[in-house]
């Protein structure tokens, strides 16, 4: 085979996997701009709507206070996430790269914390929480959301920081680097790629948390993005059009999180481990 | 038996008492009560309270909305780490039981009689509302099953509303050889395929007997007409008289065949007649009848109710109790609450006429005073034991479990209960 | 040298100082109540092991869940993981709009699982939904299914519609796995001949190693777990066909008020992950 038909052969399968995996995102659109009537029609999910209701997303907007728990969910997330990768990329690094008895018990405690099912939490948290006043508090929230995404955090971070030679440290101790230095100067720099991940991933995680907000956020005002969507699916029915329609505006944040962060991961990675 | 349905009797020969006319929120102290109800009542119970709390100065209502499943679960981590709010939204039967049965909310039942709430609400909400021999919540609104159906596609193969249950069967013979399934119905929870069997059964096992069976005092495993009830159910889903796949659909959906015409019929409470203007369909081809269970002279039969209340933590003091119950009957006032028309229909009160919006329903408290009530049965048994039932209606219509061993699955689950809760 | 000692611990002390209050204390107290029998108010009476001995003896629905996550491993441990590896690889290559198709297969994983779970629902409505139709329109209208209704089939359904949505996750991982392998070590095994589907298994593979650890990790908790989607697109029918773990132990906490077994299920899912993780991440750990 030529270059080219390989790379048509190439391009022509990606692109239909991916038409694939457009296709129940492409319902979600055509959804969105429904009537109730339309959708209950019993018409095909991809059925044309018959009248393009844009205002589901004026309504959806409205009606669902995007507005404000999207603002609240932007603080949680750019207070939380950068504090947990800081707490978790330490810990990463004592036990990836300095002398740490038991750095695998060490690890796999740390793993515990994703292992437990947040329903059983609950019932503690809510009374410890409730004891020392930090029920409706975005500082209890955030110590929640770090300790249970430290298990991930230092998951990834130390898979990657393991792959970092040994050979760097000992030049930098030559050099009469410290253990923060090195930390800082050093392997943090290195582990961009890592942390851009977890930035993602944890970003989203935790935009989308839901269960232990509920117990630990009584006050509404101080509510994130779930909450907002919930409202769309009552006791008796759904309306899907304006849950659709929701989706898709509380996804563009963490869809731009995604696309500013994994660029930067990719081009950002490219000379620093060849060695 | 923990649960006992306390029937209140006879009808207090007292002086008539306006709505709310025993509660004077004169206190001036502040008062601050926490209340957790459902998202979707968000909307206009935010608008109410602010009026309210416009009106009294003094009090301070702090709403906290849940979803329906986590209003439940929340409640449950609520209760076992002492954080309880002063109210809480709630439904009837075995979810709310819970709480009085923990001694967890106030008991009305003195306070009921100083101010006369059996002039006030209907005797069946408070009947419904009464658990534990306790009556443990404030009543909110009732929902009384009836069969909704497309008036239009009765008409088209000339069907009658059914009076006996033999004209219901011919009609759903009609419809089915018409290319019109009968029922609409979602079997995900389990709960609205139920609401096909209680019927069944209390055809199949008269009043007496079917209230027995919910209260468990009678045995699942040894009754005919426990056989005969999975047995026309099973005949029903293999004639194809439910929608394609309703074992896994959503019950909230399924309204949906009825809408587009694929379905004629569906089981439903009052507030279908709302559902039906909010899915922007039009009215006038909908009605409803009650189930012919032949349990009534006239060929009804009682219809399945349950009721929805306020349950109210059993430590609130005396002046967030008075602000409290003057803050429901504020609530409950069409005249003073500009909200009215949103909140769900019909309410618990004595004398109470539907909104505009549900228009729809009009009669139905009628046709429910003639008919009479049952419990429905996910509430009258405890979750655990209705989980059975769920697990023997979907091994049925999938011909996993026989019809006449469904009983037995249901006993047993009943069994384990009664070990686990002794 | 005495200072070295302990300051390494000083890295750990704020995670674990955290992962202690919020983490630990939480799972230590419900493996505490594991061992009563509870109703979430009131005295908890003391029951040994008898929580966990009904749920292996006499209890009609653990077992099913537990086979169903045992199923759900092996699942996600196939079929997300090889299909989102064959993402990044490709991805990974440089070419025109890498960066949308990256975008595509991500998107899902941005949606909650509650909203994938209604997309799902309705693709797979045996009324109108959408494979259905395909069927019909390729003229294959017998193969039509009541796919969510039909016990043997519905659990595996469910994966589909959690396959569609997780694979973005790993394939971001591995996209940033295979960043850290130098280009010209595959450079060279291409210069001694190596085809690249040889290059793939005897490098790329290897030094995916790290990676694998992470995303098999991760794909073993999150299936253990499973749960929202479950909820969603079943209830864990027909016939506790999809029940798992977690939506039993959600069942027997919250609607049954069964604290001591809910806790007792919550410890077995926990045991569980410790015994199939932990050798693993010893095994992978040898090196050192």
């Amino acid at each position: 085979m030529s270059r080219r038909t390989k790379k048509i052969c190439f391009y022509t399968a990606l692109t239909l996997l991916a038409l694939i995996w457009l296709l129940p995102v492409v319902t979600v659109f055509i959804t969105a701009l429904k009537s109730q009537a339309d959708f209950y029609s019993g018409e095909s999910l991809f059925s044309v709507p018959e009248v393009w209701k844009w205002n589901n997303f004026a309504d959806a907007w409205v009606k669902g206070r995007l507005g404000m728990y999207m603002r609240n969910g932007l603080i949680i997330c750019f207070m939380k996430v950068p504090l947990g990768i800081l707490v978790e990329s330490l810990a990463a690094f004592a036990i990836t790269r300095l002398k740490v008895k038991m750095k695998n018990g060490i690890f796999i405690f740390f793993l515990l914390g994703m292992m437990l099912p947040h329903q059983m939490a609950l019932i503690p948290l809510n009374r410890f929480f409730s004891q020392f006043g930090l029920i409706n508090n975005y500082g209890g929230l955030f110590l929640v959301y770090i300790g249970f995404g430290i298990g991930y955090g230092i998951l990834v971070m130390r898979g990657f920081m393991r792959t970092i030679p040994r050979e760097l440290d000992e030049a930098a101790y030559i050099d009469g680097c410290a253990e923060g230095r090195l930390y800082w100067n050093i392997i943090l720099p290195i582990t961009k790629p890592a942390i851009a991940t977890v930035f993602i991933i944890d970003f989203l995680n935790t935009w989308n948390e839901f269960l232990l907000q509920s117990i630990l956020v009584t006050d509404d005002a101080l509510r994130t993005v779930p909450n907002g969507l919930i409202s769309f699916m009552g006791e008796y029915g759904t309306n899907y059009g304006l849950l659709n329609a929701g989706v898709l505006i509380s996804i563009v944040p963490v869809l731009l999180v995604y696309l500013v962060f994994q660029n930067y991961f990719v081009e950002g990675m490219a000379g620093a481990v060849k060695q | 038996m923990k649960r006992t349905l306390c029937v209140l009797t006879g009808t207090a020969i007292l002086a008539s008492m306006l709505c709310g006319a025993a509660v004077t929120a004169a206190a001036e102290e502040p008062v601050e009560i926490s209340f957790w109800s459902l998202a979707q009542r968000k909307d206009f119970e935010d608008e109410i309270i602010a009026a309210y709390m416009e009106e009294n100065p003094n009090v301070t209502i702090t709403p906290t909305y849940y979803s329906t499943d986590d209003i439940k679960a929340n409640l449950k981590v609520a209760a076992s780490s002492n954080t309880l709010p002063d109210m809480w939204y709630n439904w009837g039967g075995s979810l709310a039981s819970y709480y009085p049965e923990n001694g967890l909310t106030y008991d009305f039942t003195e306070y009921a009689k100083e101010n006369g709430w059996e002039e006030k609400y209907l005797g069946s909400a408070l009947e419904l509302c009464t658990l534990e021999g306790q009556l443990c919540g404030i009543p909110q609104s009732i929902a009384m099953m009836a069969v909704w159906y497309r008036q239009d596609i009765f008409d088209q193969y000339g069907i009658e509303v059914p009076k006996t249950f033999e004209e219901l069967e011919a009609a759903c013979a009609t419809l089915k050889e018409n290319g019109v399934t009968p029922f609409a119905t979602g079997g995900q929870f389990g709960w609205h395929v139920m609401r096909y069997i209680q019927d069944l059964l209390e055809y199949y096992a008269g009043a007496e007997e079917h209230d027995a069976l919910g209260l468990m005092q009678s045995d699942w495993s040894s009754q005919e007409a426990v056989t005969k009830t999975f047995e026309k159910y099973k005949e029903w889903s293999d004639k194809g008289y439910f929608n394609e796949g309703f074992i896994t659909e959503d019950p909230n959906d399924c309204r949906m065949y009825l809408y587009n015409g694929t379905c004629a019929m569906i089981i439903d409470s009052p507030t279908m007649a709302q559902q039906i203007v909010g899915a922007e369909q039009d009215p006038a081809l909908y009605s409803y009848f009650a189930f012919p269970s032949e349990t009534n002279e006239d060929g009804t039969g009682r219809m399945a109710a349950y009721v929805k209340m306020t349950q109210v933590n059993a430590n609130v003091t005396d002046a967030q109790l008075a602000a409290i119950t003057d803050f429901w009957s504020y609530y409950y006032d069409s005249e003073r609450n500009a909200a009215f028309g949103s909140i769900e229909q019909p309410i618990a009160l004595k004398g109470a006429e539907l909104p505009e919006s549900y228009a729809l329903a009009e009669g139905i408290m009628e046709l429910m005073d003639a008919c009479g009530i049952y419990t429905q049965t996910d509430q009258a048994l405890p979750a655990e034991v209705a989980d059975q039932l769920f697990a023997a209606q979907d091994g049925i219509a999938l011909g996993e479990i026989a019809p006449a061993d469904a009983g037995t699955t249901v006993q047993n689950g009943i069994v384990t209960y009664q070990a686990e809760n002794q | 040298m005495k200072k070295k000692k302990w300051k390494p611990y000083l890295f750990i002390l704020p995670a674990f100082v955290i992962f202690s209050a919020v983490v630990v204390i939480p799972t230590v107290y419900s493996l505490y109540l594991s061992f009563f029998s509870w109703k979430g108010v009131g005295a908890k009476e003391f029951v040994g092991l008898k929580n966990y001995i009904n749920l292996f003896t006499v209890d009609p629905v653990f077992l099913t869940a537990l086979r169903n996550n045992l199923i759900w491993i092996v699942l996600n441990v196939v079929f997300t993981v090889s299909v989102s590896l064959l993402l990044a690889v490709a991805l990974s290559k440089s070419f025109k709009g890498r960066v949308v198709y990256r975008a595509i297969f991500y998107i899902p994983y941005m949606l909650s699982l509650v909203v994938v779970g209604v997309i799902w629902k309705w693709m797979y409505n045996p009324n109108m939904g959408f494979i259905n139709e395909i069927f019909d329109v390729a003229g294959l209208g017998g193969l039509k299914q009541n796919w969510l209704s039909t016990p043997k089939i519905a659990l595996y359904c469910v994966f589909i519609a959690a396959l569609w949505q997780g694979v973005g996750q790993p394939m971001v991982l591995f996209l940033a796995g295979l960043q850290t392998i130098p280009v010209s070590l595959t450079e060279a095994a291409r210069i001694d001949g190596a085809g690249s589907v040889k290059a793939f298994f005897y490098i790329t593979l290897p030094m995916l190693k790290e990676t694998f650890v992470i995303v098999l990790a991760t794909l073993i908790i999150a299936a253990m777990k499973v749960y929202d989607i479950i909820k969603v697109m079943t209830g864990g029918g027909p016939i506790n066909a999809t029940e798992t773990l977690a939506s039993y132990m959600y069942s027997q906490t919250f609607s049954y008020s069964n604290f001591g077994k809910g806790s007792a299920i919550a410890s077995v899912m926990l045991l569980m992950m410790v015994f199939i993780i932990v050798p693993y991440v010893m095994y992978t750990a040898r090196d050192e």
